[in-house]
């Protein structure tokens, strides 16, 4: 049965858990670990594998002190988002900051400053001219 | 409390279920069943009311992420 405040969980049949299916081709199995770190202390989890060998199920039941499980589990949502951007940024930057951590600890220039350290009268790059 | 879950093994590595089944082994009853993909984990307390089946699944999946994200980041 789908929830109305969230229509794409699904109620369990005992009325007290929530399910959502996190289709993994587009949230990798490690973004719906990093989710799921974050909310254990807000609710019990459950992981199950389903017929799809590219979807999981994540079963939400609500902690006693905890608020609905529909907010939960809409916060879980966005928060998969995130993560997976998260990752993406981090995919995207990895070079650069790699660069920058072996440029921080090698005692040679890791970096080309040939044209950096010239003289500005010398304007290698050419900033002064105008086009 | 009587609960039975199926723990993948792609999902629950065996020593994250075989060390989460020893740290909850003063508050329930835990058998295993092997089979080729997953776990079946068959969770018993005398407490009716108990949530100690939850609290043990939160604490497996927490051990479980630890593992396999620790892997993920040595890879």
């Amino acid at each position: 049965m789908s929830n109305p405040v969230l229509p794409w969980a699904v109620l369990d049949a005992s009325g007290s858990a929530l399910s959502i299916f996190v289709d993994t081709n587009i949230y990798p199995l490690e973004v719906v670990f990093r989710t799921c770190y974050g909310f254990t202390d807000k609710c019990y989890l459950f992981l199950s594998t389903t017929d799809s060998p590219t979807t999981i199920n994540v079963r939400f039941k609500q902690k006693s002190e905890s608020g609905g499980i529909e907010t939960v589990a809409g916060e879980f949502s966005n928060e998969l988002i995130s993560q997976k951007v998260r990752r993406d940024v981090a995919n995207e930057t990895k070079a650069i900051r790699e660069l920058i951590v072996a440029q921080a600890f090698a005692e040679a220039d890791l970096i080309d400053r040939s044209e950096c350290n010239a003289s500005y009268i010398d304007d290698p790059r050419g900033i002064s001219i105008t086009k | 409390m009587n609960m039975v879950v199926t723990l993948t093994s792609t999902l629950y590595p065996a020593e994250c279920i075989e060390a989460s089944v020893s740290a909850f082994a003063h508050l329930c009853k835990i058998d295993l069943i092997a089979n080729p993909t997953s776990v079946t984990a068959h969770i018993s307390a005398s407490d009716e009311s108990s949530q100690v089946g939850d609290e043990f699944l939160n604490y497996l999946l927490m051990r479980s992420i630890e593992q396999q994200l620790t892997l993920s980041h040595n890879e």
